[in-house]
This record gives C-alpha cells, structure tokens and sequence, in this order.
C-alpha cells in the first residue's frame, strides 16, 4: 500500500483553518499520515497535544534543521515565514519511507477522494495546479486573474505534490535551498515567496505533471471559468469533475466580494463558500491569543515592524553582528534601531522601509 | 425593419415620456405612442426629448447630422456623445416663456396656428419634409430658430424692433407679439433695460437667427465681462488641459459651478434665481443680459473652487437607462420635493445610497468597487460610461437564490422565535374525565400528531386533519390530536421537559407533559372491541423517543404514516439543499449535507426516526405516485407496507363553450408568495413580462398577502367551510395558465387540482413530483427542464399559442374527497379491524 505523508504550515492564529484541512482529509484519506508544520512556538495557555490533536504528528520550525534559524526566521513577516519553511520539511518527509508527499495550504478543505493525484504521481514525479487552466476574455478579468499570476506565480502553491524518486527529491532539495536564500514578498524583484520559484520548475525537473482537473485548487482566481453543482448523490462537481479541494484564501470581506463578483449567478459557489467560514467559526480555540505570532514580537514585548525585518536581511553585517536579532538585551539589534533607527521599532516601520 | 426598431429602443433609452407629455400639451396623444412621435416626427418638429438634450441646437451646431436626416439623439448616444459633440439643456417652452412674460405659455403651437402659413412654410423649408409635420410645430420649436420665417408678411425687422428679449431668451418671437396684442406682455421696458445692460442684439441683422451666430453672439457678450485669468487660476485643470476658459466656461463650466470672475457666484445667481436654473440659462449671460439691469443680487465667487466633473453629458447619460418611474415609486420624498429624479439622483441620491433603477444597487456597486468609492464618483455613471465594458456587476451576483441562501439557516435556529401555544395547562385528572366521558359509546380512538395545531392554523394539512377528525367522528371513532407545545422545524430527542397541546374532537383541551399524557392514555380501560388508530402527519418538533413511549402505551391496531412532506428523509421537509435546490435526499456524509444547512443534524435525525420505526408496523402513506416512489428509493426505514392513497381524484365534466380567442393570455400564481413555492421565478417572469401587452398576471392569496404591482390581486380565501374557493374563482376569471414552480417535488398539490379543475394548464419543472405527474397525466401543462425554458416560452409565440389550444377545449374537472386515514380503515376494514 502506498504511504502517503501529507502536511501543513502555519502559525497558531491559523490553527482553525488548519483543523479543519486536517479533518476534511481525514473523512477521505484516513490512512494518510498528516502532518503540522509549525512555524511558531505554542501560547503559554495552549496544550499543542491537545490543539493538534485532528493530525496525527506536529513539527516546530525551529526543530527542522535550520543554519542559525532565529536570524533567518527574524527577516521573514508571517506569511514569508509559513512559506519559507515547506522545501525543508518536505525534503524532510521524504527522508523518511514516505511514498509519496503532500503539501496543502491550511486555508483549504478536501471534499473528494485524492486517488487521481496520487495515481499522477505513478507516472511523474511532481504536481502542480495552475491558478488558471482555462484562459478568460474579457480585459477585467484577465486583469484580476492572468496578469496577477504573472506577477505572483503561474502554479498556486496551496498544493504540490511529490513522489518519493529522484526527480521529486531533487525538486524538494533545490526547492528548500532557493527559500532558505529568499522566501520575501518582493515581487518588484520577481520573487513572491515560495510560489515564484515554481515557475521555475517544468524547465528545471522532469516528469512534472500539470494538473489541470477543474475539481483541484478551485478558488477565487479561477472562478470566472468553473461552475459548481452538485449531483443527485450529493457530489460537488465543478465543470462536470468532483470538486477535489477548494482553496478558501482570504476568508474576509475582500474574499467574500470577489467570490461573489467571479460565482456570479452559480450560486452553489457560496454554498462551498459559506459553509467554510461557518465551520470554522465553529471550531473554538481556547489559548491563542487574537494576532498571535511567537516571532512577532522581540522579546521584551514589542512588535517587529516589516520595515525592522526588511532592514536587517538586507544587512549582512547586521545579521552578523546581531545573531538572535529577537533578543533585547545589552548589544542588540533592537538596541542598535532604537538608536540607530528608531522609525523601524514603530508599528508599520514603513517609513524605514520606504528609506531604504 | 430591425434598423427602425434598433433606433427606437435606442433612443427609447433616453426618452422621457413624463417630459415630452408635459412639454407639449398641443400634441393630445397617449403617453404609450409618446416615443413613436418623437422618433417619427417629433424631432424634425424640433421637439426634445428630455429636459438635458435640445434637439434644435445639436441640428444646428452639427449640420452634419441635420443633413444626414439622422435622428440627433440618435446620432448623439450613437456617436455623438465619443466625439465629445456639444449638447445644450432643452429650450423648454413653459419655463422659457415665464422667464419672459412672467408666466408660462405651455402650449406654443396652439396660438401660432393663426400665424402659419402652411403653404408659404413648406416652400421655405430647405427640403422636402412628410406630411406628418406639423408646419406649426416646426414652426414655433425650431424654424424661427433657423431663421425661417411663418408668412410672406413678416419680417425680421419687424421682431429685432419689437420683442428682442424673446430672442434673447430663445423664445419664438411671433408667440412674444401674440402676448404683446393681447396686451399680457409689454417688451418697451425690456427692450430698454437690454440697450442699457450692453447686449448685443445688432447682430440680429440677418434675415436668419442663425443658433451658430447665436452662440457667437454670446460668446461675444460674455467675453466682454469674463475674466480669463480669474477662470484659469481658480480652475487649475483647465489651465493644465489647455482649453480656451471662455468656451469652457460657456458651454460647460457655469454647470459645474464654476465662477466666471471674482465678483460672480455661479452658484448663487442659479440658487437666487431658481427660473433661471429651470430654463437652464447660463447664469452669468443671464445677468449681463437682464439680470443686472433688474437689479438681481450676485455674490463674489468662493475662493476655493469645486473641480466637480458633472455636467449635461454626464447627466445625459445617467438619465440614458434611469427610470423616473422607480426612482419615484422607490422614493417619495423626491415626489414631494418637486426636484428632478434623475438630478436628483445624480446630485444627491447616490451618496444617499439610491438607486437609479431596479437593475442597479448604488450601495453594492460602490462597496464592490473601491477604486470608484474612494475616487468620489457617482457609481451609476461609472458603471454606464466603464464599469459595464469591464465586468462588473451593477448588483449583487447571484439574485433572489443569493438572498434565500444568505437567509439559510439550521432548523433550530430557524424556529428559535416560534412562540408556543397559548392554550391553557390541562391537568390529568380533567384529561382522564375528558377522554373517558367521550369514549363511552364510540368505537374507537384515534390519536393523531402533526406540527402544528390544526384548529388554530389554516393550511392544506391542517384542513386535511380537520376532514379527518370529521370522517372518524362519523364513524364514532374519538380524535384526539397532538402537537408540540413550541413548534420547531426539527425533531428531538431527550428533551428535560416535553409539552403537547391536545385536542380532542375539534376542541383545544389545553397543553400538558406528554409523559403525563402517555400514562393516562396508557392506564385508560378501554373496551376490548374499542378500536385504536395511531396516526402520523407530522413528526417535526416532538421528541421521538416519547413518542415511541406514548405508542407503546396506547397500543394501536393500526398505525399510519403519512408522508405530506420528505421529513422521514431530512429535516429539510423540502428536500432543498440550503432551501435553494432540490437534493434529492443524497447519502448522509455526502458534500451536499456537508454544505447544506440541514446537514449536521441530518445523521442523528435519521437515527431517531429508525429507531422510531424499528417496531412500529407502520403502513406508510403517500398522497402521490410520485411521492412513493421517491420514498422508496431513498427508504431506509423499517415498515409494514407503504401505498398511495390521494387526497383527491379529478373527474371530467363538461367545459365551458368555445369562446373567440383575444388577447391577453392570464398567467397566474395561487397561494402564499414563497420561495418554495416558486413565488421569485414566477415574480422574474412577471418582471420580464409585466408589461407585455400578450400577457396579464394574476396572484390568487389570502387577504394581506405582499404581491406585485404589475399583478391583479384575487382575495382567495380557502377554509375547511369553503375548500372550493381557488377552484371557483380560477374559473371565474378565465386563468389559462397557473404557475406551479416549486423547485422541489410537492408530495401532493391542492393547488395543481384546483387549476386543473378549473380548465388552467400548469406550468410547472420537471422536479415538481406530483405536479408534473398531473400535467402529464391529464395532457393539461408544460413540464420545463429549468427556468430559462420557461422565459423562452413567453418570449416566443409558443404561450400565445398553448393558450388558444386551452381556449379552444377547455376541460373542467370535479374534485373528488379521497379521504383521509379514515378512508383508510374502510379499504382494510375486514383485514384488520
């Protein structure tokens, strides 16, 4: 039988989300082994082995091996950090007797059997799902969708998947390095986060597989050309293709006009929709205090502006000079903004930012 | 044909009956063929359409479209409005005339009857013009205005000496002479004051009152007193377009507010001299004209000048697809006030979140789009002039489905504000005397549960429990019927505390706990040859497991199961997944239950109810084929047997004579406008159609039931003393077609029996169950796949064409009373009982 190892990265404010991709997978995939990727450390009131409880193994960021991991992790924002880390534990899942690997984002739900995907990976070795597979028409649409891929990536990197052989831990290894390097939100710079790199990837590797099932990755960027429905057995079907998994990203105002904007009069796209941001809203979370995020704040307390982060990974010699950049204490990094520049300690540090 | 029709509908976009009818009071026809007139006639009369558009003077700015022969408003949305081709507000005959005379002549034509020469006229004219003209209209709208003359006798001469006011203010000058004869107007002081205030009326020299030179002529006016370096500092973004500030201000700039020099508030003049603002005359000419020499007060400009883009053209293209009629009906303050709908809305309503018509929603589109919010612009304009082109959505996707699936919710929470019966305790003691003293002598009990109590509620099932009571009574059978104290959409199980209301032969006994009702019915000695019937219509809102308790204690002899809705299924009665669309009762784990508002609970419901079942010997009851067999397929549920016993059999009588076929077609919707009853499809066809002359809507309900305007509302009200109410007044009007368009399968239709007995073919979907059964079965209907066939089939000829066969041959039916469980014990009475 295929061993299937599958995991997640996120911080304990998404741990709703992730709870519910671990609980959705399970009703499909019992037997798969599911994995927390943290990238944080628990809040004092919290029990991470009875928060995590919905996986069936967690793993701390900092536990993954990383070269002088709280230097590195110092220069990445949230988002940055949740990315920055999926190439190293991926190579770490396929270090063990792992078949094949998963990877989903936590803000995703499964809602059919997997198997086609893992029988891709019979024949190829690394799967990804564009963010569009059907090309639009009008210029508005092309806009918010085709245009933002350029920008920020043809594959969405909610998913990908790997099978246990050479080219798939080639691509894990080579993956892992590039964001050790640069995992930022720097799409001035042709990077956004781990996603751009994969651009990279059908010219790099072989056997990499497309995945253009219409049922895979729905979400609000590829909504202007899937319908969903639903059959007299209760399927959801999305273009005639079981709705494998929907990626429910921005679950705000924002998300929720442009799911309506691109559903228009599909109105079974709410359904899915609604349904999500109900059920997490049902999953409490005792212990984890609104916006938490253990590399958030230096240590004495103060939340680390982008600018603060941006400034240091910028600076080698800081970066020498100041190892722990969280800690506070004597020589330190805050010490050295506080005096230096102390436009960076304040909320948005967007003025030091902008400077540089 | 199609280029005349195309042209009509366009411009109908923009087309003000309301204005045209008030406008021009000489030319008596109905506001239907208002638009008819204007695209045939009334612009070569020199008519205008509404009050932003002056058609004269777009034929005379732009000769070019007067020589095409194009419709200039036509020309104007067609191509005009892309090249930036200037338009004026409309010359308005009533406001024009009572800035001159100080009171409003409305009806130009009229008076310059006796002034038109006819055949003199049409010889001047510079081509050939149809005999539909009114030369008169022509005459008094624009073709003094092109400087033609009425008779051989005039003179231009004659007018520059006598009214040169009424040129000024584009009023026809022979109408100002008529007023002079009659001795109501007296242009010597006017004609003074204008000498003295500096206008420039030499120029009227030519034997044409040309509007280009006209134009010209004001510009030079105004270029005597406007101040170009004022206007390019205060107005920055012309200084950075270039454009030559007189001119701006001239054609565009006083309509945005802007200040012609330091000393004049365009504002202010337009606020103190609402005449002005009415006739929409450029406030500064105005002033230098007649203003000043009246003594009219001005304000110096304000300092910090409004950069504000609305203009005519702007406004003309709001009003392109603004309906006054919404926008009047949505909002009565604006009736009061007397201002402009479409001013109104383009000034005002739209920061006041109003919107312009029914198509469009202010406060969505500017919550959707943020650019246009935080750019400050009015959201129907950029929807008009951008937003279209680029996608975007002028209201919240998704509609009236969209709106049932916001309102979606669990059944608890659905019926948490359900108040419970008003009825009084019962003690036990009174039960016991109660249910004793009737028994004596009877032959039996029937003890029957539904949701609701059936004497307090009026409804199909609770008329059908009422025909029941009455059947088992006849045959000397005691009713007594349950229901939970608090209704609820959900059933329940260990619940602390359970009450029922009781009723026993038609008479509210009061409520008690059911565990105290379930000992004395338990406990009562009936006879042994004293039959009991437990009877089933509704398991919604009781705790299954008391119910099991309360049939263990009485012990039936029969037990009866009735499936007047798909409760045994889900709690969803309806089978609609998120009350939106038919399920199809799916497996319990699928992704439709996951997503359904009635999923979480589902599982556990259908645990109750099998253990419900599980030794009850059940005989399950539909009211329809349609209803058994869906049953069937989905049943999970252990039971003695299951069959289908109708409420009511159709038999053909004789119909109605054959009556000449006339127009209109009479749809109509019977019953309480609800989404699961179709009530928002039948509402979007009657929107769609509401105004089409094949068709009339019709929407048959009790007293106070919310309706529709274009809908005639029938006051049908249907009580167990007048159960053929519908039926008689469907016939009474005639009703060819009832719209039937539940999204899910009814297990059985009264209403569908009543219109079919009535001569009505239903339209109904093909997921309708019983309904589309009976259609089919009786050849009286049209089953659709989906909604889309339905608008298809009023938009062709095929309803016109269906209604003349019904009217050819219309059949009525009698309803025949099937009756009830009580008919059941009949069929099985040497079986059983």
């Amino acid at each position: 039988m295929t061993k299937i190892q599958c995991f997640t990265s996120f911080s304990f404010s998404y741990l709703t989300r992730a709870i519910m991709l671990a609980r959705t997978l399970k009703a499909v995939h019992p037997d798969w082994q599911i994995w927390a990727m943290l990238v944080d450390e628990p809040p004092p009131n919290l029990d991470p082995d009875v928060a995590l409880a919905d996986f069936d193994s967690y793993i701390y960021a900092k536990d993954l091996g990383f070269p002088n991991f709280s230097s590195w992790i110092f220069k990445h924002d949230i988002v940055e950090a949740c990315t920055a880390v999926k190439g190293q534990m991926m190579s770490h899942l396929l270090n063990s007797d792992a078949d094949k690997v998963f990877y989903f984002d936590p803000d995703i739900a499964i809602f059919h059997p997997l198997d086609s995907l893992v029988s891709k990976l019979n024949a190829s070795s690394i799967l990804l799902t564009p963010h569009q597979v059907d090309a639009n028409s009008a210029e508005g649409v092309i806009r918010d969708n085709e245009i933002t891929s350029l920008k920020y990536g043809i594959f969405n990197l909610g998913f990908v998947a790997v099978k246990n052989d050479t080219s798939g831990r080639k691509f894990a290894n080579w993956w892992a390095k590039q964001l050790y390097i640069a995992c930022y939100d720097e799409v001035e710079n042709g990077i956004f986060t781990d996603q751009k790199w994969c651009d990279l990837v059908p010219a790099l590797f072989d056997k990499v597989k497309v995945e253009r099932d219409p049922g895979c990755n729905v979400a609000s960027w590829n909504l202007s050309t899937r319908r969903i429905s639903f059959n007299d057995k209760g399927v959801a079907l999305v273009n005639g293709s079981p709705l494998k998994f929907y990626h429910y990203t921005k679950i705000n105002a924002a998300g929720d006009l442009m799911t309506e904007k691109y559903a228009g009069d599909n109105v079974e796209i709410l359904e899915v929709w609604n349904w999500y941001k109900k059920a997490i809203k049902h999953i409490h979370m005792d212990g984890i205090p609104s916006g938490y995020w253990s590399y958030g704040k230096f240590n004495n307390g103060v939340k680390i502006s982008k600018g603060a982060r941006v400034f240091y990974r910028n600076r080698p010699d800081l970066m020498k000079a100041f190892s722990d950049p969280f800690h506070t204490e004597g020589n330190s990094y805050f010490n050295w903004i506080r005096q230096e520049m102390p436009e960076l300690l304040s909320e948005s540090g967007k003025r030091g930012f902008e400077a540089i | 044909m199609t280029q005349v029709l195309g042209l009509r509908e366009f411009v109908g976009t923009a087309f003000d009956a309301d204005f045209y009818e008030a406008e021009y009071p000489d030319l008596g026809i109905p506001k239907s063929q208002m638009l008819d007139h204007f695209c045939e006639v009334g612009w070569i009369e020199g008519r205008n359409p509404n009050p932003y558009f002056d058609t004269t003077s777009y034929l005379i700015t732009h000769r070019d479209v007067a020589i095409s022969g194009m419709n200039p408003l036509f020309h104007y949305l067609q191509h005009g409005r892309y090249e930036r081709r200037k338009i004026v507000p409309s010359v308005r005959p009533a406001a024009r005339s009572n800035l001159l005379f100080g009171f409003p002549v409305v009806d130009w034509v009229t008076p310059l009857r006796g002034v038109v020469d006819a055949d003199y006229y049409k010889t001047a004219l510079p081509e050939l013009v149809s005999n539909k003209i009114d030369l008169v209209a022509h005459f008094a709208f624009r073709g003094w205005r092109e400087g033609l003359l009425p008779n051989e006798h005039s003179s231009i001469a004659e007018i520059q000496s006598a009214v040169p006011k009424a040129v000024a203010l584009l009023v026809n000058p022979f109408l100002a002479l008529l007023e002079v004869e009659k001795g109501t107007y007296q242009p010597e002081n006017e004609k003074d004051s204008l000498e003295t205030s500096g206008a420039n009326l030499n120029n009227f020299q030519s034997a044409k009152v040309a509007e280009t030179s006209f134009a010209n002529d004001e510009i030079s006016l105004l270029a005597e007193e406007f101040d170009p370096d004022f206007y390019l500092r205060t107005q920055s973004d012309v200084a950075l377009a270039k454009l030559d500030p007189l001119e701006h201000f001239f054609y565009t700039g006083w309509r945005e507010g802007r200040n012609p020099r330091a000393d004049f508030d365009t504002n202010f003049y337009l606020f103190s001299n609402p005449e002005v603002r009415e006739a929409g005359i450029n406030p500064f000419l105005h002033y230098i004209k007649i203003g000043r020499a009246e003594g009219r007060l001005t304000q110096g400009a304000k300092t910090v000048e409004s950069l504000g883009s609305q203009d005519a053209e702007q406004i003309l293209l709001v009003s392109s697809e603004f309906s006054v009629q919404y926008y009047m009906s949505q909002y009565t303050d604006i009736v009061e006030s007397g201002v402009s709908a479409v001013e109104h809305y383009f000034y005002t309503g739209w920061k006041e979140r109003r919107n312009p018509n029914k198509n469009f929603d202010s406060t969505y589109y500017l919550e959707a789009n943020e650019d246009v919010r935080s750019a400050g612009l009015n959201p129907f304009w950029h929807y008009l002039i951008a937003g279209r082109a680029e996608g975007r959505a002028p209201v919240r996707p998704g509609g009236y489905r969209r709106r049932i699936l916001d309102a979606a919710k669990d059944p608890i929470a659905r019926s948490q504000n359900y108040a419970p019966s008003s009825g009084k305790p019962l003690s036990m003691k009174l039960l016991r005397q109660h249910l004793s003293a009737i028994l004596s002598g009877k032959s039996g009990l029937v003890i029957a549960l539904s949701h609701d109590c059936y004497v307090q509620v009026i409804g199909g099932t609770q008329i059908f429990i009422a025909d029941e009571e009455r059947r088992f009574r006849a045959k000397k059978f005691a009713y007594l019927q349950m229901s939970p104290r608090k209704p609820q959409l959900a059933t329940l199980d260990d619940v602390s505390v359970f009450e029922v209301q009781l009723v026993l032969d038609g008479k509210i006994l009061g409520f008690c706990e059911l565990d105290n009702a379930t000992k004395v019915i338990g406990s009562l000695c009936l006879k042994a040859d004293c039959k009991r019937i437990f009877v089933i219509h509704s398991l919604l809102g009781f705790d299954l497991d008391r119910i099991n308790s309360l049939r263990d204690n009485f012990k039936p002899d029969r037990s009866f199961f009735w499936l007047h809705d798909y409760t045994s299924l889900c709690e969803g009665f309806n089978l609609l997944r998120n009350d939106l669309s038919f399920c199809n009762s799916p497996p319990v784990n699928s992704i439709a239950c996951r997503v359904c508002v009635y999923g979480s609970r589902r599982g556990a419901h259908l645990n109750r109810l099998q253990r419900f079942f599980e030794n009850g010997n059940m005989e399950v009851v539909a009211p329809s084929e349609f209803t058994l067999k869906l049953w069937q397929d989905k049943n999970y549920l252990k039971h003695a047997k299951a069959f289908v016993h109708p409420h009511w059999t159709l038999t053909l009588e004789a119909g109605p004579p054959k009556r000449k076929f006339t127009l209109p077609v009479k749809v109509a919707f019977v019953g309480y406008p609800s989404p699961s009853k179709g009530w928002e499809t039948f509402a979007a066809i009657v929107d769609e159609f509401g105004n089409d002359p094949r068709y009339k809507f019709y929407h048959f309900g009790a007293k106070g039931v919310s309706t529709l305007p274009e809908c005639e509302f029938v006051t049908t009200e249907v009580t167990p003393r007048d159960r053929m109410a519908t039926q008689r007044l469907l016939k009474e009007y005639e009703i060819d077609f009832i719209a039937m368009l539940s999204p899910w399968p009814e297990t059985f239709s009264y209403v569908a029996h009543e219109g079919v007995a009535a001569g009505c073919h239903i339209l109904c979907l093909k997921t309708s169950g019983n309904v589309a059964a009976l259609a089919e079965r009786l050849s009286c209907g049209k089953v659709f796949g989906d909604t889309k066939s339905i608008v298809s089939f009023f938009q062709t000829k095929a309803a016109v064409i269906s209604a003349k066969n019904i009217r050819k041959n219309r059949k009525y039916y009698v309803i025949e009373d099937c009756g009830t469980s009580a008919t059941l014990i009949e069929s099985f009475a040497e079986e059983v009982l």
